[in-house]
């Protein structure tokens, strides 16, 4: 039993990790610009894809991780030249990035189909499997935990110790203030907007060889992402990652004894009473 | 002025005759999916083939009408309806998911068409006597294979794991009545949804079976499964029911598929005439081996256009179904019969992947 709770909590964190990036670009985009940015996952797929054409062409999967981000990177330029920037100059325009940003999702999703087909793909990532007592980890689970680790420790190094990133949490916390200090908001919430963006394209780039690439791939994933975001407090960028890595665990362990659907729902209903008593998430500041 | 009227009067009729002249016949699958450009691609082929040959009425080719149902019962049924109002076609062709078929099949029953439900295994389809199932139902395949099993695999301990839907919990009912104690874990993963399936790998190695049966219809799915199945040291053998084995998802598993075993009640390797025209038009226009439901799509376009045909109108829908339940009709798995509207031939093959191929076994 221990054996099985021991391998489940592996299986969970490794998943967990994964959710932990694609959250955390949500996560950013809210915090610095308070928009949501419903064409995550199609960055995500895109990053996927990636890799996939990549392996094609004959690259290594570790060379084809920072194409992944770059890639991720050009996707979150189109998204904001024409989905967040030119809203953002209205006064009125936020809510309606919502929308926006959902076409130019759909906008993608459908070149991607029209041009590439909605076959999937197998992503042949690091090969091999360490096993120690009973306990089994693939090279590949392990190499998502501790690349997205050392992207965590590197993100919150850029946040702390970078002017960047000083000018990032500023605007997070006041847009006014920021603005009245002398930092150019514009600029400084399209960086984190590509930030998001090239985080999101490792996290396709991760999670792929793990979960196959697929055209819907996008859609899987943020509505998981979704959840983990509001369970932790849009804008919070620790409670993203901790809950990323709650929801993989709890999964992984409700699904030793129920139906994975069920377990689902579970996580599901947590959202749900999140929402109900304590609205601004688990790590939210009250609002 | 009278002579342009006259003229411009001429060039409508023209038009409405050249329109006339094609047979329409709407098609509906889920075409943004792999299994649903599967279905369309067989579709469109058929009708090449039958055109090529002359069309299905003295001088009409087939035209296809091609929507998208988005696996989504609300969209089968608005598509079928507009079908039905706007194209006027006499028949719909395609559907692959249950709750999808029975929504057409009601439209259909309302508007008097006439519906070949080419992939899905819902059994209501053909509670209305102008719609015919081409797939074999679930218990069928279950019959069959279980059959198989009994014969040729005698599993002591069973594993069944299959999508989260009826046909996967019909599959896993009509398993437990065949083996009784010996199925020792029944799993069920989300349609679509579920991305990871490492909980699932562990409870099944946890069980220890000597056999794992699977059933999925997205092959991305299907791949994952049986790498993630590797992945835990699952070493059972695997079988998979009718229809999942495919090019696609020998892609996706890669190696993880070696060994993995079906039967079905067709394969691209079947020797007769018309299977090896299908399959070299297909690798010609298709740059591929079709699969499973390549071939439905094929087979329910090919044996319309042949049922037309016999019937001699386009336009009597009640006329072509009796035609297509009272013939003997060609398709590529051999002579084809619809005793009570499901297409049924003699021969089933035994399928295992070898080598990255899919060849047939004993």
């Amino acid at each position: 039993m221990t054996e099985a709770l021991l391998q489940q909590l592996l299986n969970g964190l490794s998943i967990g990790f994964g959710y932990a990036l694609i959250a955390l670009g949500l996560t950013l985009a809210f915090g610095v610009l308070h928009i949501i940015n419903f064409g995550h996952g199609e960055v995500v797929m895109l990053g996927a894809l990636t890799v996939v054409m990549a392996g094609k062409l004959g690259l290594p999967y570790l060379a084809a991780v920072p194409l992944a981000m770059l890639v991720g990177l050009l996707v979150g330029w189109v998204f904001d030249a024409l989905a967040v920037s030119p809203l953002l100059r209205r006064p009125e325009g936020r809510t309606d990035i919502l929308l926006t940003t959902f076409a130019v999702g759909v906008l993608f999703n459908q070149a991607v189909l029209s041009v590439w087909g909605p076959a999937p793909a197998r992503v042949d990532g690091l090969q091999g499997r360490l096993e120690i007592a009973g306990v089994g980890l693939t090279s590949q689970r392990l190499f998502v935990i501790v690349a997205s680790i050392a992207a965590l420790a590197a993100l919150d190094l850029l946040a702390r110790r970078t002017r960047f990133g000083v000018e990032m949490r500023a605007l997070a916390q006041s847009e006014h203030a920021a603005r009245v200090v002398g930092i150019a908001v514009r600029s400084v919430g399209t960086r984190a907007f590509l930030l998001a963006a090239a985080v999101a394209g490792l996290g396709g780039a991760l999670l792929a060889p793990i979960t196959s690439y697929s055209p819907m791939l996008g859609q899987a994933v943020l509505i998981k992402a979704f959840v983990i975001v509001v369970l932790g407090g849009l804008g919070s960028a620790v409670g993203a990652v901790t809950c990323a890595l709650a929801v993989g665990v709890i999964e992984a362990m409700l699904g030793l004894v129920m139906e994975e659907g069920l377990a689902a729902a579970c996580v599901y209903s947590l959202m749900l009473l999140v929402l109900l008593v304590r609205p601004q998430g688990l790590a939210g500041a009250p609002r | 002025m009278r002579m342009l009227i006259t003229a411009a009067l001429a060039g409508l009729l023209a038009a409405g005759t050249a329109a006339a002249q094609e047979v329409k016949v709407g098609v509906l699958y889920p075409i943004k999916t792999m299994l649903g450009q599967q279905g369309r691609n067989g579709a469109e082929l058929a009708a090449e083939m039958i055109n090529a040959n002359g069309g299905v009425l003295p001088g009409r080719p087939l035209k296809l009408v091609v929507y998208d149902d988005n696996y989504q019962p609300a969209d089968g049924v608005a598509a079928a309806r507009k079908l039905l109002s706007e194209d006027k076609v006499p028949v719909i062709v395609g559907s692959i998911n249950t709750a999808v078929s029975l929504g057409i099949t009601q439209v259909a029953q309302q508007g008097g068409a006439m519906f070949l439900a080419a992939v899905t295994k819902a059994p209501q389809v053909t509670d209305y006597d102008r719609a015919f199932r081409f797939n074999p139902l679930v218990a069928t395949d279950g019959e069959v294979f279980n059959q198989y099993l009994k014969d040729k695999v005698k599993p002591q301990r069973l594993a069944v794991v299959v999508e989260n839907g009826d046909y996967g919990r019909s599959i896993i009912a009509n398993m437990k009545a065949a083996f009784g104690n010996a199925v020792v874990a029944t799993e069920l993963y989300e349609i679509l949804k579920q991305t990871d399936f490492s909980t699932l790998a562990s409870r099944v190695k946890t069980a220890n079976p000597d056999v794992v049966c699977m059933a999925f219809s997205a092959p991305e799915q299907g791949g994952n499964l049986l790498r993630t199945l590797a992945e835990a040291g699952v070493n059972a053998k695997r079988c998979i029911l009718p229809g999942s084995v495919t090019p696609a998802l020998i892609q996706v598993a890669g190696p993880a598929a070696e060994g993995a075993f079906t039967l079905d009640i067709w394969a691209p390797t079947m020797s007769t005439e018309t299977n090896r025209k299908f399959v070299a038009a297909y690798q010609a226009k298709y740059k591929a081996a079709p699969g499973k439901v390549d071939f439905l799509g094929f087979e329910s376009m090919w044996v319309l256009g042949q049922a037309i045909r016999a019937a001699g109108t386009a336009t009597d829908p009640g006329r072509i179904a009796t035609t297509l339940r009272q013939g003997t009709w060609d398709s590529p798995r051999g002579p084809l019969k619809f005793p009570g509207n499901q297409a049924t031939s003699e021969k089933w093959v035994a399928l295992a992947v070898k080598d990255g191929r899919i060849v047939v076994s004993d």
